[in-house]
């Protein structure tokens, strides 16, 4: 217990808030996994509340859970590993969201593990459930359009998924 | 969504998948298009498990060639086995695989009793190219293709099998280069005027072994007046080498077959001996150049070794498993030493029929030939 007592006196604290204005506590080793965070407390930026005005609520609770968890101090190889594959099972909009806040953040490792996810969740799908799940409109025209699909036609045969998620 | 973002989704897709996404958007056909994003993928690629196996075989009812892929596995039960269209138009009647490097295959098709055309071929992309003649067209060449990045080219070299001409001194049949972007090829001159021809025992390659920017084959060397050695060439300068062999891989007797390859990234050593016992040698050169770093991966000791020569290693799992083709009618075989080999399982026949198979990678890679 005196070894627990004693890194306790050592934790420092910062304070992120959300683009919806809620504020979150966390220890600073956790989230200086955050390599955007971790300069803005190398530069002195992080005695009051940090803003991250690009991370909404939601998405943040899921990335201070991914940073709890890959914290260097807690959790064994096995449970990581469960709690990467539970992470990513969250719907493809969250995951999208989750993977533009590691963007920002700079958060490599979950950057990576979303990015493998969706591109898991997207690779037989058709163009068209691709371009809702991007919010892509489409600039091309359907001659254009036409042309392109005219040069590889076997990459859309098969049984091609249409869904959202 | 920033670009970042989507390139690192992209970069993670099968090419099938690239290719039918080209129509989402102008911006993700742009970046789809891109020489950078196609190294990016491949270079993703080339970490992805399982990896992909190509196999050709003629088929015996028709006398034409087909080829498959086939996802491999280290259990060793290859279950999608999916047909492939042929490259261009060819139907071609003997066709032979001569190498590949990031998902591109260099291809030999017989298509008149007296000439053959060369072809690169990316059997994903399904992009084909005829390649220039070539100034000698010899039987017994041995090829290897390779990527050079100080000319951002791709070359294929071909090595000639000394049997051709060792008994006429006036023949002398020299190695010759082909750098896509000039389009012709070139015969590699030597000012120490030394033969850095292929040497014909080496049954056990079936191409060049491309690694660390230079292809290897066995050949003589006079150092030391052992009979062989593994010559390099970088692709690069163009310049020939010698890699070091320690005195004890170097011995020819009772020697039946050997060849280079590259196996887990190092180049690697292969031989049979047959000597009362009948052993088969796997070598690997841990630290490139060094002479040191030469282990023996394994010995296999096993009565059954002289029937399934040629024994030619193919890949190596994560878990030490190497694959090899094995024989002149060519079984997949896998093993781990030094118990012997298990066969391969999947529904492709083979024994029987002529087959050949090379593992690569899926890439969007299409080199411009100038012709």
């Amino acid at each position: 217990m005196a070894e627990a007592s004693s890194s306790i006196t050592e934790k420092f604290f910062l304070t992120l808030k959300s683009s919806d204005g809620d504020e979150f506590v966390l220890e600073e080793s956790i989230a200086i996994q955050s390599i955007t965070i971790k300069n803005m407390v190398e530069d002195g930026c992080s005695s009051s509340v940090i803003p991250l005005s690009k991370v909404d609520t939601e998405t943040l609770i899921k990335v201070i859970e991914y940073m709890k968890m890959h914290s260097s101090t807690s959790s064994n190889e096995e449970e990581i590993e469960n709690f990467d594959k539970k992470f990513v099972s969250n719907s493809i909009n969250t995951i999208l969201n989750i993977l533009e806040a590691a963007n920002f953040l700079d958060i490599n490792n979950l950057l990576e593990l979303c990015a493998e996810a969706v591109a898991n969740r997207i690779k037989n799908k058709t163009p068209e459930a691709v371009r809702k799940i991007f919010n892509i409109t489409s600039d091309f025209t359907p001659e254009e359009e036409a042309e392109i699909r005219n040069e590889t036609p076997w990459a859309f045969e098969g049984n091609l998924d249409h869904s959202l998620d | 969504m920033g670009s970042r973002i989507e390139e690192e989704i992209l970069r993670r897709l099968p090419v099938k998948s690239l290719l039918r996404f080209k129509c989402v958007s102008e911006s993700w056909k742009t970046l789809i298009s891109e020489p950078h994003f196609k190294k990016k993928h491949l270079n993703h690629a080339k970490n992805q498990n399982p990896p992909k196996m190509l196999i050709g075989q003629t088929c015996p009812k028709d006398d034409t060639f087909y080829f498959y892929s086939s996802s491999l596995s280290s259990h060793r039960i290859v279950e999608d086995v999916r047909n492939l269209d042929c490259p261009s138009n060819f139907v071609p009647g003997f066709c032979k695989i001569y190498c590949c490097c990031d998902g591109l295959f260099l291809i030999g098709i017989d298509n008149t009793p007296n000439s053959s055309i060369l072809l690169l071929w990316n059997p994903l992309t399904r992009e084909s190219i005829v390649l220039p003649d070539q100034n000698e067209n010899s039987n017994y060449s041995i090829y290897g293709l390779g990527y050079d990045p100080t000319s951002d080219d791709y070359k294929v070299l071909k090595v000639e099998d000394d049997e051709d001409y060792e008994d006429d001194d006036d023949c002398e049949i020299s190695n010759e280069i082909l750098s896509l972007k000039s389009g012709s090829w070139r015969k590699i001159s030597d000012s120490n005027d030394k033969d850095y021809n292929c040497l014909s025992s080496a049954d056990s390659m079936d191409c060049l072994a491309f690694v660390h920017g230079a292809f290897h084959w066995h050949g003589f060397t006079e150092r030391n007046g052992f009979l062989f050695s593994v010559i390099s060439f970088n692709i690069s300068n163009e310049q020939y080498g010698e890699i070091p062999l320690p005195e004890r891989m170097c011995l020819p007797s009772n020697m039946i077959d050997h060849g280079v390859a590259v196996l887990g990234g190092m180049l690697s050593i292969n031989c049979v001996y047959c000597n009362g016992t009948n052993f088969f040698d796997l070598w690997v050169m841990k630290d490139y150049g060094v002479e040191e770093s030469w282990i023996k991966l394994f010995t296999i000791t096993n009565a059954r070794i002289p029937s399934i020569i040629p024994i030619v290693p193919k890949y190596m799992f994560a878990d030490g498993e190497v694959l090899f083709s094995c024989g002149r009618r060519t079984e997949f075989m896998t093993s781990k030493g030094p118990y012997g080999f298990s066969n391969l399982i999947w529904s492709l026949a083979s024994g029987d029929i002529d087959t050949c198979g090379y593992v690569y990678t899926e890439s969007l890679i299409f080199p411009e030939v100038n012709l």
